[in-house]
């Protein structure tokens, strides 16, 4: 008889457990809190999928398919704030992923680089900074790359081994050229990097889970640049709806429960065990769902929300907290934007978004420079390189910036942001913090009735050196783009106090050997409970300065192919 | 004539202007004469098109928007006014106006624009906006945080103060640099809550697909050299790869240089897009996140 699964959201983390449990048999709910989006789950095979999606970006500034801020808030205060009693400084659509039936994966940028071998050992190598938590991972790079091979296999990525910097495929080597060639270099793309190359700086296609050519019946993707944000309205992306969880469900072994929002995991008296889930469902109704096993993978504020929304019994404050480590060390990337204003249209637009990538800001730095800084070592993350926004956002942000009237008339006319700039932004790496967590809101709770995800965070010294040190490197490099007006940085681990506006977050849930500072082991399994694994980002023990998205999906397949070949019966087949 | 430029625009500059366009003949036509002898801004609805506001209400919006964003194709002309009454109505018509059918219009290759019909809300999605623009009225059970006050409440009050603020009553009959002027030094609350909701509104039905109810006749995307939606059409590689056109003139490059600090807001659309989400569709949280860049970049406060 199959072996029964609940799996708790059908994101990049989710699909794919989804996808490999049912490959091996077992019978799979997957529990979503998003409603579909795209039409024909299930019933026809992705290349032939509908989409509620297309380039509108009213559409997307009105968030279809996130959660809805009123209905569903998080609320956030800073370390300085929680130290003075400060209950919440901010409340609403904060932090939040997406909430659809293929999670944030959706909509996102698909880009997909892989963490480098050196973050897996950070601990060891650099040795501990004061206030942060650093850890080594349970894994090494070796046990994930067969991982990160197989998910890029099967999702279709493009890029150029060719063209990657020796060190970048000394830290992520790779056994193969990629399965297709880059999307078309926009001019915008050239400009910055000959400037990067004028700086010592390589600019290389950074790697997209994007088509360019037909993929598995999907087309190739035809630049719109309308990436992030929108969902890819010609099925050109692969994600994870279309790679895992489609071709899950049309096993016929997988059943997805969409506006099904999980409150509680049940466990037996003893707290050894999971019996099964509880969830609110699309009417409102309480239900439950049994299960042999119970996967968190929706993301990492949410399964912490999760883990303490089921303390109770022998797990008094939370559902595998006798670490006190769930919902700490929540993490986000932190952001240093650079840009040169043009006297020219360049095009921001007019190509896939961020088609090219540097490593040369990656780190990790030290010497008396750094030091100078206050901490030990500074590691940066990847440059994504030639960015833009469209018009509404444009409108919006200069809306921030000049506020109403005859400035804001003229800048948008001047086309300044969606037209003149060539951009691109450093994907800091956070460091963990036991201070920077997740926990419930005493008071502020959602529409269902319970308590929202309180989220305390700030940057730690670490975060700010980075940006002392890279940013003004960042704004050289931009300075010298040809026929600029000038450069200009924004480091928002020096300006902002709020969390950190991205969809990259993990921690909450990290992984590690010692029970008594981790939450789950190198498995995914909680310490504390025999059936319970966590899938997502929230394992994550620390958060390198990457794309999260192709380790997300590899390190899901890992845990998940760590659950079949431990309690799978010796039958294969189905999921294709 | 630069029609754009508010300061220096007389309330019949903008009928002529609005009188050019042939599709805004007919409105303008239906109220050029009484509006005219207010002295009143010179583009109409359709009658019976209002879908929430009475028309009082809806003219004082008229000269609201026309100085969030101004000129002779601004956000008057656009139909931004309108746009936002639609949405105020949205639940009056089914399915409410809310969400654009997919994947395509019909602006770049699609024989069928799929823009055109609006997509079904769930159970879900109705609850969110109805509470948004409807507010909570009073209902426990939508007040699981406190109360809510919709945009019907907000636009309702603030547009009434916004008359009452105009020393002949009618805010709209001011000429455009004494409305302007007045919600530059008002401390009316009522006015401070609208315009926190009016402007972003009105940006967003200016520059937003057309289907939406404004950015008639692509009026904006015009203006500024913005292809609009370009599925499924896409960009050929060599329009990817070539160079940019003719560089801006000096007076842009002048304010190009002057805006240079706020420049990296466009090197990441996921961080605008994140930065948007949380501001609620309020400027002012808006401006309060990006505050701090201003100051800290040497640059304007908020």
């Amino acid at each position: 008889m199959a072996r029964e699964a609940v799996v708790i959201g059908s994101g990049a983390a989710g699909s794919v457990t989804a996808w490999e449990l049912a490959r091996h048999g077992w019978s799979v709910t997957v529990l979503e809190r998003g409603r579909h989006l795209r039409a024909g789950l299930g019933r026809r095979p992705s290349a032939k999928l509908g989409t509620r999606y297309g380039s509108d970006e009213i559409k997307s500034a009105r968030r279809l398919g996130f959660p809805d801020g009123l209905l569903e808030p998080y609320t956030a205060r800073t370390q300085e704030e929680a130290r003075a009693g400060v209950a919440r400084s901010a409340q609403g659509a904060l932090g939040q992923l997406g909430a659809a039936v293929g999670g944030t994966s959706l909509h996102y940028n698909a880009k997909f680089p892989r963490f480098f071998a050196q973050d897996f050992h950070q601990r060891s190598d650099l040795g501990p900074v004061a206030g942060a938590q650093v850890a080594d991972w349970p894994i090494g790079y070796d046990d994930l790359a067969p991982y990160y091979d197989e998910v890029e296999r099967r999702i279709g990525v493009q890029g150029d081994r060719d063209a990657m910097p020796a060190r970048t495929l000394q830290q992520s080597p790779r056994t193969r050229q990629f399965a297709m060639a880059p999307n078309p270099t926009p001019y915008v793309g050239r400009l910055l990097a000959d400037a990067a190359r004028t700086v010592g700086y390589t600019a290389f296609p950074q790697p997209a889970a994007v088509n360019s050519r037909t993929f598995q019946g999907r087309p190739a993707c035809n630049s719109c640049g309308l990436c992030s944000g929108f969902g890819c309205p010609i099925n050109a992306r692969g994600d994870a709806l279309v790679t895992w969880l489609n071709p899950a469900v049309r096993s016929g072994r997988v059943r997805v429960i969409a506006r099904a929002f999980a409150y509680r995991v049940d466990t037996t008296r003893d707290g050894r065990r999971a019996t099964g889930l509880r969830y609110v469902d699309a009417d409102g109704r309480r239900r439950r769902v049994a299960g042999d096993i119970v996967v968190l993978a929706g993301s990492p504020i949410n399964t912490a929300r999760l883990l303490l929304l089921s303390a109770g019994g022998a797990h008094p404050d939370g559902l595998g907290n006798r670490s006190g480590q769930v919902g700490r060390n929540m993490m986000f990337h932190n952001f240093t934007l650079a840009a040169a204003v043009l006297p020219q249209d360049v095009h921001p637009n007019r190509g896939q978004s961020n088609g090219l990538q540097v490593d040369d800001l990656m780190g990790p730095f030290t010497g008396g420079e750094v030091r100078a800084l206050g901490v030990p070592y500074v590691k940066g993350g990847l440059v994504q390189v030639g960015g833009g926004v469209p018009l509404l956002t444009e409108a919006a942000m200069l809306a921030g910036y000049l506020g109403h009237g005859e400035l804001h008339r003229r800048a948008m006319d001047a086309g300044f942001l969606h037209a003149r700039v060539a951009g691109s932004q450093l994907v800091g790496e956070d460091l963990p913090q036991a201070e920077n967590r997740v926990d419930l809101d005493p008071r502020v709770k959602d529409f269902r009735g319970f308590p929202a995800a309180r989220i305390t965070y700030s940057p730690h010294q670490h975060e700010k050196a980075a940006a002392l040190l890279l940013g003004p490197r960042l704004e050289a490099w931009h300075a010298l783009v040809r026929g600029a007006l000038g450069a200009a940085i924004i480091p928002f681990p020096l300006i902002s106090t709020s969390i950190p506006a991205t969809a990259h977050l993990a921690g909450t849930a990290r992984m590690g050997d010692d029970p008594r500072s981790s939450v789950c082991d190198a498995a995914g399994r909680l310490h504390e409970v025999d059936n319970v694994y966590v899938a997502d980002a929230s394992t994550f023990p620390t958060f390198p300065g990457f794309n999260p998205t192709n380790t997300i999906m590899a390190n899901a397949l890992r845990i998940a192919r760590g659950i079949t070949d431990a309690r799978t019966p010796k039958q294969r087949g189905g999921a294709r | 004539m630069d029609g754009r430029d508010a300061g220096a625009r007389a309330p019949g500059v903008t009928r002529r202007v609005v009188l050019r366009d042939g599709t805004a003949v007919a409105l303008a036509v239906l109220v050029a004469g009484p509006l005219a002898a207010h002295g009143d801004v010179a583009v109409a609805v359709t009658p019976g098109e209002a879908a929430f506001l009475t028309p009082d209400e809806l003219r004082a919006l008229r000269g609201l928007v026309d100085v969030l964003i101004p000129g002779a194709d601004g956000a008057l002309a656009s139909g931004c006014a309108e746009a936002i009454d639609a949405l105020l109505g949205a639940f009056v018509v089914a399915p409410p106006r809310i969400y654009a059918g997919a994947p395509f219009s019909d602006r770049a290759g699609s024989p069928v624009n799929h823009f055109g019909t609006f997509l079904p809300l769930d159970a879900y999605e109705t609850l969110a906006w109805r509470l948004r623009i409807e507010g909570s009225q009073g209902r426990p059970q939508l007040e699981f945080n406190g109360p809510v006050t919709g945009w019907q409440h907000v636009y309702r009050e603030g547009l009434r103060a916004l008359d009452a603020a105009a020393p002949g009553g009618r805010f709209a009959a001011l000429p455009a640099p004494a409305r302007e002027l007045l919600l530059r030094t008002t401390d009316d609350a009522d006015i401070g809550a609208l315009v926190d909701v009016a402007f972003p509104h009105t940006y967003e039905f200016h520059y937003g697909a057309p289907e939406y109810g404004a950015n008639r006749d692509l009026m904006s995307w015009r203006a500024t050299g913005w292809a609009g939606d370009v599925q499924p059409r896409g960009w050929t590689r060599a329009q990817i790869e070539e160079a940019g056109g003719a560089p801006a003139g000096a007076r842009e490059q002048e304010l190009l240089r002057e805006l240079l600090p706020a420049a990296p807001l466009a090197a990441s659309g996921e961080l605008a897009h994140n930065v948007l989400a949380r501001s609620g569709g309020s400027l002012t949280t808006l401006r309060d996140e990006l505050a701090g860049i201003a100051r800290k970049a040497g640059r304007r406060g908020a």
